[in-house]
């Protein structure tokens, strides 16, 4: 392992230790002749070869502290040495290799002059100062900007100043250098000319917190849990395995078998009074870095579910084409819950029977915990089925259009714009006034947004982007549509997790909702684009754990991220007499933001924390008055709870920590909450049942901010 | 009897630069007994102080004049004095932690004579006696005997 010659130091007392040596080991074996000071010999023989011989015994000592992982803790531990590259070294041979930095985020606001569309090359540099660049942050090339994402911004006076565009950028690099306070890029550079109509680019958001690459001391730290077995068996395993393939994750929490946030694996459809954890799925919460993406979807459209569960069968040739349609629901065909529906020949296992939980005019669905084998309607293949209640045959429901057939095969509708339906087994699942997100975490949703309106809409469109916003979000449906003249901040929109055991990751089914009561599809066809934050790269570690080769055969192991809670707080101020500026309220909310998303979680945040951090990032502050802390829980299921605080900040109301719910009657109670003659959520207990039933605790929230959320307010 | 390798002053005629000691012009020789305290003695009185990596204390500053003009005589012959007294100190330090043989250990080391030279130098005489009894006096820097 060779040593940098100038990483090996030689003291002085090298020099009179090698002298010594020299002395003592010449004049054992050169007894006659004289080594003693003031001799010629003692210069010629000892005092010349003394600095060559300190030298080799320092990088010998250089060498051997290299070998060891507890020298160079020793070694590391005092600071002198960089030992960086031979720590690397050393811990290869347990395959364990430094974790890379990761990148900073943001969404930049672009300027344009016109409004038409836009094409950038994704080489494109946005150079946030001299030495900090940014790239666009998607992997097609080019990116383009529609017209329609083109918002009009306006002056004080209404007048028209700009069209402006959000883009997510990535840095160009990873370390917390490229972390930035909202403002200016400086430059922004293409290879292949302008950017047609570009005046400029800003971000008013602080960009993410970035981490460096890791350091030697937090590397050796994690190297003791590193000779684990590399599996994903249990805590420290997919810690340590998850960190060392996924630089991007940077902290893990595993909850298994017998745990209180364990709710995946409990089974109620076994039996009515039995709920059974049946053990055989975890989780592991991850932090990962901040990633705003967009998402488009036809208002009221077909959407597969991102678990992949197939518990929907279609039959649209009998229950849309007919004059008088086959409706499951009709009760001349005598179907209830509990009734059976055979599956005859078409996909795997079959035949074979599934029991139906719910009944729709045109759908029928199955548990989801004993879905169909596989989607017919994605394999292309014809499903045959009967409906009945009597086994083994279960073909007691007579299915038209013949009289007396009671076997058919399920076929598409051949009425124009009906044909993409699907028929036969389906994960797609459609509602009016939804459509259904990606399979990932969403851990806010910053825009939600109807780009093309129709005429009969003009009533609710924003004059200033020529679409239609919906800045609301409510737990339950949206209401009743608002009286004209619209008061635009009402309109709202409802996102549900369909499988809240299953949020905040890749199979997470999210549920977006826009409409009105009683008209529910009344922004079908229209175009909805939602903007929210994710995780970036999440789907490489989730995927990772779910591989056929990586993941533990016996067991159901699924990536989340933690349930986000977002604080908000104004905080006011009074400068001190002898300040000389005024408070940079801009780089105080990062610095806060920072602060908070990088607090201790196994301490607790409160108001005084708040108070001091803010004191000491704001050397001219002279006091902090009182001040409340709101922040919104956003549950598994969609749902958001507000809550406020002048203590503790905590989801639990308990005795004296100061905080309060703030829209208890607002929470949907869910079903098996009710059954148990809950009907509102509004005490630490009904809360707590609450939690308990999503999983939800202290150990799997986060507590997160933005800058833009922390303010701060001159008093006095 | 231990030996030491011996040296020599290059003879005036050939000094050139700051060399002024061999180990002779052919193979070099082993020196013992006196002569080798001669050696030692005369080494360290030609050391310039700070000179000595490991042992900056050893030497005199008498040896900073070699090469160059003496403006002031009565400075010089302080300075000589005071070398000699050093290096008698340095001399029997390191009579005591080697442990030398009587013939190889310094009894004294004085000035027997010094005489100004016409070309603005200085000629000093110094006898050298070892705990044996042997003296000589010995003309610095030939290390001629008369």
């Amino acid at each position: 392992m060779p040593v940098d010659p100038s990483q090996i130091i030689v003291t002085s007392q090298d020099f009179y230790d090698a002298e010594d040596f020299l002395v003592e080991y010449l004049s054992e074996n050169i007894t006659e002749a004289s080594f003693e000071r003031g001799s010629a010999m003692r210069d010629f023989a000892v005092s010349a070869f003394v600095l060559i011989y300190a030298y080799l015994r320092g990088e010998a000592n250089g060498i051997r502290v290299r070998q060891s992982v507890q020298s160079l803790t020793e070694e590391i531990g005092k600071g002198t040495l960089d030992l960086d590259q031979s720590l690397d070294q050393v811990l290869s041979n347990w395959f364990v290799t430094r974790r890379e930095g990761n990148k900073s985020r943001m969404t930049a606001q672009a300027h344009f002059s016109k409004k038409e569309n836009i094409t950038i090359n994704t080489s494109t540099v946005f150079w946030r100062d001299v030495s900090h660049a940014f790239y666009i942050d998607v992997s097609t090339n080019p990116y383009v900007i529609s017209s329609t994402s083109l918002f009009p911004n306006f002056d004080s006076r209404g007048n028209l100043i700009d069209y402006v565009a959000d883009i997510s950028l990535v840095a160009g690099g990873v370390g917390s250098g490229y972390s930035f306070s909202p403002g200016r890029f400086t430059r922004v550079v293409t290879t292949t000319g302008n950017i047609p109509n570009l005046t400029y680019a800003e971000h008013s958001v602080a960009s993410t917190a970035a981490t460096n690459d890791e350091d030697s001391a937090t590397l050796l730290a994690r190297s003791q849990t590193a000779i684990a077995v590399r599996n994903l068996i249990n805590n420290r395993s997919v810690d340590t395995t998850l960190k060392e393939s996924f630089s991007d994750v940077e902290s893990t929490l595993t909850i298994g078998m017998g745990e209180q946030e364990m709710q995946r694996d409990l089974r109620t459809e076994l039996g009515s009074h039995i709920k059974l954890h049946i053990g055989g799925k975890y989780d592991t919460f991850v932090e990962m870095a901040d990633q705003t993406v967009e998402e488009f979807g036809l208002v009221g459209g077909y959407f597969p579910r991102a678990d992949k569960i197939v518990n929907v069968f279609r039959d649209p040739e009998i229950t849309r084409d007919l004059v008088s349609p086959y409706l499951f629901t009709d009760v001349a065909r005598h179907l209830e819950v509990g009734h059976i529906i055979n599956i005859r020949t078409g996909i795997l296992e079959s035949p074979r029977a599934y029991q139906i939980i719910r009944i729709e005019d045109h759908e029928l669905y199955v548990s989801e915990a004993m879905p169909f084998t596989e989607a017919s309607d994605e394999e292309d293949v014809s499903v045959s089925y009967s409906i009945g209640w009597f086994s083994p045959d279960f073909d007691q429901s007579e299915l038209e259009p013949i009289a007396g057939t009671y076997v058919r095969t399920a076929a598409r509708s051949a009425v124009a714009g009906l044909e993409h339906i699907p028929a036969g087994t389906s994960r797609h699942i459609q509602s009016p006034g939804t459509i259904l997100l990606e399979g990932r975490p969403v851990q806010d949703i910053t825009r939600v947004e109807l780009i093309d309106p129709s005429g009969a809409d003009s009533n609710f469109i924003d004059p200033t982007t020529g679409t239609i916003l919906f800045p609301q979000r409510v737990n339950g449906l949206p209401g009743v549509a608002p009286p004209v003249p619209v008061d635009l901040s009402t309109l709202s929109y409802q996102l549900e997790v369909l499988n809240p055991r299953e949020s905040q990751s890749e199979l997470s089914v999210s549920r977006m909702m826009v409409g009105f009561e009683a008209e529910e599809a009344r922004f079908d066809d229209r175009t909805l684009r939602v903007t929210y934050i994710t995780a970036a790269g999440f789907s490489n570690p989730s995927d990772y754990t779910r591989s056929y080769d990586d993941r533990v055969v016996a067991a159901d192991h699924l990536l989340r991220m933690r349930h986000p809670i977002w604080i908000e707080a104004v905080i006011p101020y009074r400068l001190k007499r002898t300040a000389d500026t005024s408070l940079a309220e801009v780089d105080v909310s990062t610095q806060m933001s920072n602060y908070i998303n990088s607090f201790d979680p196994n301490d607790d945040l409160d108001v005084s924390d708040l108070s001091t951090a803010f004191r000491n990032f704001a050397s001219e502050v002279g006091a902090v008055f009182t001040f409340e802390i709101y922040y919104n829980l956003y549950a598994p299921d969609g749902q958001v709870a507000k809550f406020k605080t002048t203590d503790i900040i905590s989801i639990y109301l308990t005795t004296g920590n100061g905080v309060e719910l703030l829209n208890g009657s607002e929470i949907q109670v869910p079903p098996t909450m009710i059954a148990k003659g809950i009907t509102e959520i509004s005490t630490d207990s009904t809360l707590t049942e609450w939690y308990n039933l999503m999983g939800i605790s202290d150990k799997t929230v986060k507590y997160r901010t933005r800058s833009d959320l922390i303010n701060s307010v001159l008093q006095g | 009897m231990t030996w030491d390798i011996h040296f020599q002053p290059i003879p005036e005629d050939q000094v050139r630069g700051f060399k002024t000691f061999t180990f002779g012009f052919r193979a070099a020789l082993v020196v013992t007994g006196y002569q080798m305290l001669i050696n030692r003695w005369f080494k360290t009185f030609f050391t310039p102080k700070g000179s000595e990596l490991l042992h900056s204390g050893d030497g005199t500053t008498l040896a900073g004049l070699i090469g160059g003009n003496i403006g002031s005589q009565e400075s010089a012959r302080d300075l000589a004095i005071r070398a000699v007294e050093e290096t008698n100190e340095q001399i029997k330090a390191q009579d005591v932690a080697g442990g030398f043989e009587e013939q190889e250990s310094l009894e004294s080391a004085v000035i027997t004579r010094m005489a100004p030279q016409s070309e603005g130098g200085l000629a000093i005489w110094v006898t050298i006696k070892n705990v044996a009894g042997k003296q000589l006096e010995i003309h610095l820097i030939d290390l001629a005997t008369r």
